[in-house]
């Protein structure tokens, strides 16, 4: 068998695969974002582009959307971050019990975002919640909120149950991050005469510009497509005050039957994704290349 | 003398700055051990002792609670097992199969055609959702094991494959030409010398998928209808959704679906570390 | 283990049988529950050799059982048959993928406005099955006699000084919920306060119902925020309405903690599934000012397109009947259609609120939940949600409820 049909059948079944489900998919996606298809059954006409139109001029609930997710991803991302970097170094320290502690910090991970939202939306229930049931028992009463009922609140819930949920992700890639300092160089600091504190300041977190690079892009690919937890916690609300891009889409094509408009949303977010991973991926191939 | 004091001294700030440390790890363990604590003990929680509030420690555990929530999901327990089995090996294997093409086998337009298949990780799902649910119908695999079995392998594939990969360019090239040398085509060399040599990778892969698609829900909410064929995320969901929400059964069916996940990751941690390190730093 | 489990994975498709009746509903849980189960055994009864296979689908008000069918019909895949709530705007929005009806249900006794209300280009595509009636007022009897309270209240001017002497006396005057979904049922207050004002009731939702409605430039529309910000503003509403479902904010009014609750008719089958007596425990009247007007709707059942078999057929004929009628309406708190129904089987309130449907004297109006588009109930419950947050009269608000009607009835 020569070479190039091995190379062949070693490569196709996973870009016809690739090819039908992502970039077949993505295609007719688009094509469909061109109509006005709305109601179950009837195909809808082409339009052009008047749905994108419509979406960036008038749509309010979509300006609201994009304003949440991007809420929704500053908090999340700008928690995760300096809270993994802060517990990695914790860990790196190397006290009794890390591995305990590091079991725990991980163990959100293996939660279903099903399973998170269905604990943290009763976690955030007023009345019978155990967050403001907490804060009763240690007498801060003054201190319970509306948590998930609230419009102004309900955002920064979910953005609790998301960090809660992620940073264990944070968490992993700096301390492998860390530990994979060389350790000549933490002995240079020391022999230097740098303090732990100065050490890690000066020296090893400095160091760990790809780790912070690795996990931004893989945390705003999250941010970008949560659905589940958000869509299970609030479904949107209350009000709009939680309607990010995806239950958007959702809710447009599937609760206002309007699939046409609904599928411009979907492509808006793909350009979306593709905006975020091209810089990665290009800074990548650079450094390959150095 | 003056030794003798500064060793104390600063063996005493030594201590302080443990405790310190000690107390910032333990208040992290706090925040994400308490939301755990609450909804294992409110699943222990017969319906009178949920009114006294979710903090207070259970007094009466009920256990029954659990063959109430297990009876409420049992067949979606039973297809999560297959669908994510099944998936889980189809699509490591693909990744192991594509992975060792990528990375022994050079060619032209290699690294373009690896990046256009690792692309796909990227997509949002609800980008193509409409046009998954045609498809699939269309070839009248809609609730049904295989539609999902095959959804969740096309969207596995490009992770997988990236995963394989970068598990095989570890892999000495040597191994690889020696093979060649000896006469053994490329197909040859990997089932026999690769495949063997991928195990721990396997492993690490085969974890990875199994959380990913044990957990997913949107296609799962999607391409099925009713008990017979969802996924245990879906059921899960849904009796979030009903109206008689009585949280401590919820909660322990909530738990049972987290419980195969959570053993996975408390023995196989080590390489659970290994599969999100290997996947999140490239090249 | 690999290998078993792909043997399993190959048994998977699922073929309903010729006998076999494929159905979808949103009924749950509850008295609604009984009546659908007490439906399908009189069905069966009548052919032995059927049998159902039963998906109730939770999610308030049908809104995600209505996605899930939607799925359902993209994939291919439509069930034999599916409930949705009747009226012309709710069908016709999935008119392209029903069936047209007539002839199955040639001869159903029901009054002509109510095939009018279901027609959609003068043709019947789904078969009402009970009457439900929307502005109704209940109350928790023993709170109103201890609060010496006179029922039945006259007027909305009335109602409100009512609710700020039940609020002084420490208790919830009206009790809400319309949390996470279920933001529609601020919508159902909606008419029953706009039904309370003059030009409001049947002469206002007839158009605004058809999109002929603009809401800044309605006094009626304005005049109804009005009074709603009044009852949000003084604190006539419990506080967490947005974390409550229907049934929650039912039982605060059956638990003692509030007087009154604006619900449905459905409300009283949920009262009695927690054995409370009709007009011991709880009592009824129309929302106050509105016994002139009927808002009203009624749960259907539809014939999709691809579904030719015989056992579909007779299903939707036999929800024609008197016996069918007389099965479900009684234990779910419906009253009837069908015009030569007897109603010994029916208790004295659904006895008064079919009175008031075949008083002639009385407008006739079909709810949200009929009349118009099915985009309406997302649209417009996710506005109203967000002006109970901020009840303020202003160019912005109004600005919101005007891109909502033109997202639902222009776009």
């Amino acid at each position: 068998m020569s070479k190039r049909v091995q190379i062949l059948l070693f490569i196709l079944p996973g870009l016809i695969l690739v090819g039908l489900f992502v970039y077949g998919f993505t295609a007719w996606t688009f094509q469909v974002s061109l109509t006005n298809w709305r109601d179950v059954g009837s195909a809808g006409d082409f339009v052009g582009l008047d749905n994108y139109i419509r979406l960036f001029s008038k749509d309010r609930v979509f300006k609201t959307s994009l304003v949440n997710t991007l809420k929704l991803t500053l908090v999340f991302i700008g928690v995760t971050i300096p809270l993994g970097l802060f517990l990695a170094v914790l860990l790196d320290l190397n006290l009794k019990g890390k591995q305990l502690f590091r079991l725990i910090f991980l163990l959100p991970l293996s939660f279903s975002f099903v399973a998170s939202a269905s604990m943290w939306t009763w976690m955030f229930s007023p009345e019978i919640g155990s967050v403001n049931a907490l804060l009763r028992a240690i007498g801060l009463d003054s201190l319970t909120q509306p948590w998930i009922t609230s419009d102004k609140q309900a955002l920064i819930c979910i953005a609790i149950a998301y960090v809660w949920q992620f940073s264990g992700f944070s968490t992993l890639v700096y301390y492998a991050g860390i530990s994979g300092v060389a350790p000549e160089i933490t002995e240079a600091a020391k022999i230097d005469g740098a303090s732990t504190f100065q050490r890690y300041m000066k020296v090893i977190i400095p160091m760990q510009r790809p780790a912070t690079l690795t996990v931004l892009m893989i945390l705003l690919m999250y941010s970008l497509r949560v659905f589940d937890l958000v869509w299970l916690m609030t479904g949107g609300g209350p009000g709009s005050s939680t309607e990010i891009l995806s239950t958007f889409m959702f809710r447009t094509a599937f609760n206002r039957n309007r699939f046409g408009y609904g599928a411009a949303v979907g492509v808006v977010m793909f350009a979306i994704s593709i905006l975020i991973v091209i810089p990665f991926f290009a800074r990548l191939r650079r450094s390959e290349y150095e | 003398m003056s030794r003798a004091r500064s060793k104390s001294i600063s063996g005493v700030v030594d201590i302080t700055k443990k405790g310190i440390i000690y107390l910032l790890l333990l208040a992290a363990a706090f925040f994400y051990l308490f939301p755990i604590y609450t909804a294992v003990n409110t699943s222990l929680k017969s319906n009178q002792e949920l009114a006294y509030g979710p903090v207070n420690i259970v007094r009466n555990p009920e256990f029954a609670n659990y063959l109430k929530a297990f009876s409420e999901i049992d067949k979606p327990i039973w297809n999560s097992f297959v669908i994510t089995m099944v998936a889980t090996a189809i699509s490591s294997a693909l990744g192991a199969w594509g992975g060792f093409g990528y990375s022994k086998l050079k060619f032209r337009g290699s690294s373009v055609l690896f990046l256009i298949l690792v692309l796909g990780f990227y997509i949002a799902p609800q980008s193509i959702l409409i046009p998954l649910l045609r498809f699939i119908g269309s070839i009248g695999l809609y609730n049904s094991y295989w539609g999902l079995i095959l959804t969740h392998t096309a969207y596995g594939v490009p992770i997988t494959t990236l995963l394989f990969r970068n598990y095989f360019e570890s892999l000495p090239t040597e191994v690889v030409d020696s093979a060649r040398i000896d006469g053994c085509s490329y197909i040859g060399t990997f089932f026999r010398i690769a495949l063997p040599l991928s195990l721990p990778g396997f492993a690490v892969v085969a974890i990875f998928q199994f959380t990913n698609i044990w957990n997913e829900f949107l296609f799962g909410l999607i391409l099925t209808r009713g008990a017979d064929s969802q996924p245990l995320t879906v059921a899960i969901g849904n009796l979030k959704g009903t109206t008689v929400a009585s949280w401590n059964i919820q909660m322990a069916g909530m738990l049972i679906s987290v419980l195969p996940v959570l053993i996975v990751y408390i023995f196989f941690l080590k390489l659970i570390v290994k599969g999100l390190l290997m996947g999140s730093v490239k090249g | 283990m690999t290998v078993l489990c792909l043997l399993f994975a190959g048994a998977t498709a699922l073929g309903s049988s010729a006998n076999e009746l494929v159905v979808y509903h949103w009924w749950t849980a509850g008295g609604e529950k009984e009546a659908i189960d007490a439906l399908f055994e009189v069905f069966i009864d009548e052919h032995p050799e059927y049998s159902i296979v039963q998906n109730p689908v939770a999610g308030g008000g049908g809104g995600i059982l209505r996605a899930q069918i939607k799925t359902m019909i993209m994939a291919g895949n439509p069930p034999d048959t599916f409930q949705i709530t009747y009226g012309h705007g709710m069908i016709s929005s999935f008119v392209s993928v029903l069936q047209p009806i007539d002839d199955l249900i040639k001869g159903y006794n029901i009054p002509e406005d109510v095939y009018e209300w279901g027609r959609v280009d003068g043709v019947m595509y789904g078969v009402p099955l009970n009457l439900m009636q929307n502005n109704c007022l209940w109350y928790n009897v023993d709170l109103v006699e201890e609060l010496g309270i006179e029922m039945p209240i006259k007027s909305l001017d009335e109602f409100l000084g009512v609710c700020a002497r039940v609020k002084a006396e420490g208790y919830v005057p009206l009790a809400v919920g319309a949390g996470m979904g279920q933001q529609f049922w601020l919508g159902t207050l909606f008419e029953a306060v706009n039904s309370a004002l003059s030009g409001g009731g049947a002469d206002f939702f007839v158009d605004y119902y058809a999109g002929k409605t603009t809401p800044s430039e309605s006094e009626v529309f304005i005049e109804t925020l009005k009074v709603l910000r009044t009852l949000i503003v003084n604190g006539f509403v419990n506080d967490d309405w947005s974390a409550l479902t229907w049934d929650q904010a039912s039982d605060l009014m059956a638990t003692g903690k509030a007087v009154f609750y604006v619900m449905g008719d459905w409300a009283k089958g949920h009262f009695t599934s927690m054995n409370m007596v009709p007009n011991v425990d709880f009592g009824y009247q129309p929302f106050p000012g509105t016994d002139h007007v009927f808002i009203g709707h009624a749960d259907c059942f539809v014939l999709p397109i691809g579904v030719d078999r015989k056992i579909a057929k007779d299903w939707i004929q036999f929800l024609t009947t008197v016996k069918a009628a007389n099965t479900f309406c009684p234990i779910k708190g419906a009253a009837p259609f069908v015009l030569d129904a007897p109603l010994d089987v029916y208790d004295d309130i659904t006895k008064e609120i079919l009175g008031y449907f075949r008083d002639d004297g009385v407008a006739k109006v079909l709810s949200q939940f009929g009349a118009p588009p099915e985009s309406y109930l997302d649209v417009f419950g996710t506005a109203f949600s967000e002006y109970f947050n901020s009840p303020e009269i202003n160019e912005n608000t109004l600005g919101n409820f005007d891109y909502a009607y033109e997202e639902v009835f222009l776009f």
